[in-house]
């Protein structure tokens, strides 16, 4: 008996007293993983939850579920997540109306910072400015100065309160000076005949949704909406190249845990799901969707959303809009 | 794009190996459906909406359209050999078809009734073909002020359409039209009916709302009527019709085929009133007026045609406007919204497989039917004798899986179950539940319609009349109202509804 064994016990009981923690993180995943998807089958996050959940599988060991909680504008499956146990096994993917949803709902039961660990910044989807062919403006300074120049045609087509589309065409409206008539409709798919007629001037949707009719010439592409052109339409400058300085609109998200999940395993998460997004099949795959495939730290996709919720939060108040 | 151009694309979608098998599985399940008295068209597409969810949309909507023409041959059969219309639109079929049964002449009765609906399932393929492109390429010309004034009409036909009393059908589209306003405010985000409760903020998943006032309410009502089915049937032989027979159908065959053709195309109308419709107009033109009700071949004849005709073109207006004429249509658009297809006209444009493929699969799937229907006959009448206290139950467990899988909340079930309740009392007060229907699937749409009407005109009513399709829409729907408040057509239109 002697010092060396006396530290030798310390150093054992020091173990026992961390053990719990690091025992959780190391046999992490030890069960199924839930991925709940707040939106209906079909959509881009839930593409992407499919593509990423069926590998992530593989690199975790175990089954990732994905779990559509569709409902409420997102509202109810991001409040699942939020409410879920922080111990690894719920985590979830959000969209672009993560970042919106706190200005327009009055009784939200979730926050959009504080009730969530981000885990990774997964993904954006640019829009284009697609305007009825009809009209003479072929660059974005010639659709400014013809919506000021005929504010009884100045109709734009949005996909209702809260949308990505109706969002950008708010912040355009600020940034442009022109005064715009929003016609909300219920999706694209309801939005693009009226523009392919000419009833309305701008519909600033998806490239994924509209890249069609862009191809055939029924609408013409005038601007991106991102701060950097698109891989999908290389040839159509940003809005921001075309002198609208700061313009940048889309809709992005990104993985995330209920908040107080241990950080351990967070950063396992981050580091798989960042493999499985490097992989070239699953950008591709993404990329046919009108996905454009992001990644980065945890830390990286906290900043994004405070930055997009300052950036959101002033075009709601400039737009008027009030939360009901 | 011509004729042959585009049934071309239809076969060649329509015969690959898949859509082939689904088409067999929805003209199967359609004829089951049909023999069995107890279950409904909608409640069994409403049933198999969530299956539908994982199948490519070409292949879902070959399938519930099978559902659909198949049940049309399948109510024939119980008709004829037991009585027991299995569907509203064989009821008339009974009348001659089991009289001819009970002189022994079921086999003849039968081949009439298939061959009947088979013949119409051709020609209306043929005036699909026909008549759908030239609707589609008014497409663009559809504005929100048009689509809104067809919905107005849509509507209008819809009340003086159904059977019953005009007054119980206006109270169910206004109960309707009410059911759809629950959720959230397109334009301004606002909460309507919602209660404070989240899962409505969506508004009210109408997969819900049919099945439990089909399926549940359905099921609920037949449980009262005392189980009364006997089998009287003998063999069934000599099912080829004698020369004399059809030389009697010919023309009978024709007119109901026209006429079912016509009222098929019309909101509220359809394969029921098509066939009361054809039975009413062969009793005043036959030549063996006498032997009706007394198993005339005409009256299986007719009735069949226009039924089969009137189902299949029903589609019409849903396909090219995406315009709901009956609770089927509006299930089918719930199908295709799903899928991520917007119906409406672009449908025709820019989905050409679909649009063919299921115009094509509907030929092939009477042909199937065809084949089905004359050998299986005995299969089909062993079906009859299927206990309900089996059937019923299996049906209620279909019903929740379904309706717990649209979000995965047991919130619907409950509210499917509410609906089921409201549904059989409903059903008691003698109001049907198809123009509710119609008003919760048209009235949110007609609302959205007009204020984007009124946004694009920037606040000008008269938009909705300066348009000329608009305007003869709204017209039309005005002479509707106004007929049927005339006391001279409302007795006509009781006389038209009275074999029911």
């Amino acid at each position: 008996m002697c010092l060396s064994t006396l530290a030798k016990i310390a150093a054992v009981a020091a173990c026992m007293a961390l053990a719990p923690v690091a025992a959780a993180a190391q046999t992490y995943p030890s069960k199924p993983i839930k991925l709940i998807v707040p939106a209906p089958p079909g959509g881009a996050i839930d593409i992407l939850a499919r593509l990423v959940g069926e590998r992530l599988a593989v690199s975790m060991g175990q089954p990732v579920i994905v779990e559509n909680k569709p409902g409420a504008s997102n509202n109810l499956g991001t409040d699942l997540i939020a409410k879920s146990a922080p111990d690894g096994y719920t985590i979830g993917i959000v969209g672009g109306s993560h970042n919106i949803a706190k200005f327009l709902f009055k009784d939200l039961p979730w926050d959009p910072e504080k009730s969530f660990e981000p885990i990774v910044y997964t993904h954006v989807v640019p829009l284009v400015f697609g305007v009825y062919p009809g009209i003479p403006a072929k660059t974005l300074p010639e659709l400014v100065a013809w919506l000021k120049a005929n504010p009884d045609k100045a109709k734009v087509a949005t996909s209702g309160r809260g949308s990505a589309q109706e969002m950008a065409a708010e912040m355009f409206q600020m940034t442009s000076g022109a005064k715009l008539v929003m016609v909300p409709y219920k999706g694209s798919s309801q939005a693009h005949p009226d523009l392919l007629a000419g009833r309305t001037a701008l519909y600033i949707d998806t490239i994924s949704a509209i890249k069609g009719h862009v191809k055939s010439g029924a609408v013409r592409a005038v601007a991106v909406s991102t701060a950097k052109r698109s891989a999908a339409l290389p040839d159509v400058p940003t809005a921001a190249e075309q002198g609208l300085t700061g313009y940048d609109a889309n809709t992005n998200g990104g993985i995330l845990a209920p908040a107080g999940t241990p950080k351990p395993i967070i950063a396992r998460l981050n580091a798989e799901i960042n493999a499985i997004l490097k992989m070239p099949d699953i950008a591709a795959k993404l990329e046919g969707a009108g996905i454009e495939v992001q990644g980065g730290s945890p830390e990286d996709y906290a900043a994004l959303i405070k930055s997009d919720l300052v950036k959101w939060g002033k075009v709601v108040k400039e737009a008027g809009i009030e939360p009901e | 794009m011509d004729i042959l151009t585009n049934l071309a694309i239809g076969f060649s979608t329509a015969l690959s190996l898949t859509n082939l098998a689904y088409c067999f599985v929805g003209v199967f399940l359609g004829t089951a459906v049909g023999v069995l008295p107890g279950l409904g068209v909608p409640a069994t597409v409403a049933m198999l909406l969530p299956a539908t969810f994982a199948l490519p949309p070409v292949s879902a909507l070959i399938m519930l359209a099978g559902i659909f023409y198949g049940a049309q041959y399948g109510g024939s059969t119980t008709s004829i050999l037991v009585n027991l219309p299995g569907e509203t639109s064989s009821v008339i079929t009974a009348l001659d078809g089991h009289q001819m049964a009970r002189q022994g002449k079921a086999g003849r009765a039968l081949a009439t009734a298939a061959i009947a609906s088979f013949f119409a399932g051709t020609v209306c393929t043929l005036l699909m073909a026909m008549f759908a492109p030239p609707l589609g390429a008014m497409a663009l010309e559809f504005g929100p002020a048009e689509y809104f004034s067809l919905m107005v009409l849509g509507l209008v036909a819809s009340i003086v359409l159904a059977s019953g009393s005009i007054l119980h059908a206006l109270g169910m589209v206004v109960i309707g039209l009410l059911l759809g306003l629950v959720g959230t405010d397109v334009n301004s985000g606002a909460q309507r009916y919602s209660l404070g409760i989240a899962e409505l903020t969506d508004g009210i998943n109408f997969v819900v709302i049919a099945m439990g006032m089909f399926g549940l309410g359905e099921i609920v009502a037949n449980l009262e009527t005392a189980d009364t089915r006997e089998l009287m049937i003998k063999k069934v032989s000599g099912l080829w019709p004698t020369r004399e027979d059809w030389r009697r159908i010919r023309a009978p065959i024709l007119r109901g085929t026209l006429l079912g053709s016509v009222l098929g195309l019309l909101p509220g109308g359809g394969a029921a009133l098509a066939s009361f419709g054809a039975y009413a107009l062969e009793k005043k033109v036959s030549r063996n007026r006498a032997e009706f009700g007394h198993g005339a071949i005409e009256g299986v004849a007719a009735p069949e045609a226009a039924n089969n005709a009137g189902a299949q073109m029903s589609f019409v207006p849903m396909l090219t406007l995406g315009i709901p004429s009956n609770p089927v249509m509006a299930l089918m658009i719930g199908a295709m919204v799903i899928q991520g297809i917007q119906p409406g006209p672009g449908v025709m444009t820019e989905q050409p497989t679909l649009f063919w493929g299921v115009v094509v699969s509907m030929w092939i799937g009477n042909l199937m039917l065809l084949v089905l229907n004359l050998p299986l006959i005995g299969l089909w009448v062993k079906m009859i004798s299927v206990p309900y206290h089996l059937l019923y139950p299996t049906i209620l467990v279909f019903c929740a899986i379904g309706v717990f899988s649209l979000s995965n909340t047991t919130f619907d079930v409950q509210l499917m179950v509410l609906f089921g309740l409201v549904g059989y009392v409903l059903k008691k007060l003698g109001c049907e539940p198809a123009p509710m229907l119609l008003g919760f699937i048209l009235g949110p749409m007609m609302e959205e319609y007009l204020r984007r009407a009124l946004l694009l005109s920037m606040g000008d009513p008269t938009t909705l009349i300066t348009s000329p399709i608009s305007a003869v829409m709204l017209a039309l729907a005005a002479i509707l109202l106004v007929l049927v408040l005339l006391p001279s057509f409302g007795s006509t239109r009781r006389e038209a509804f009275q074999d029911e």
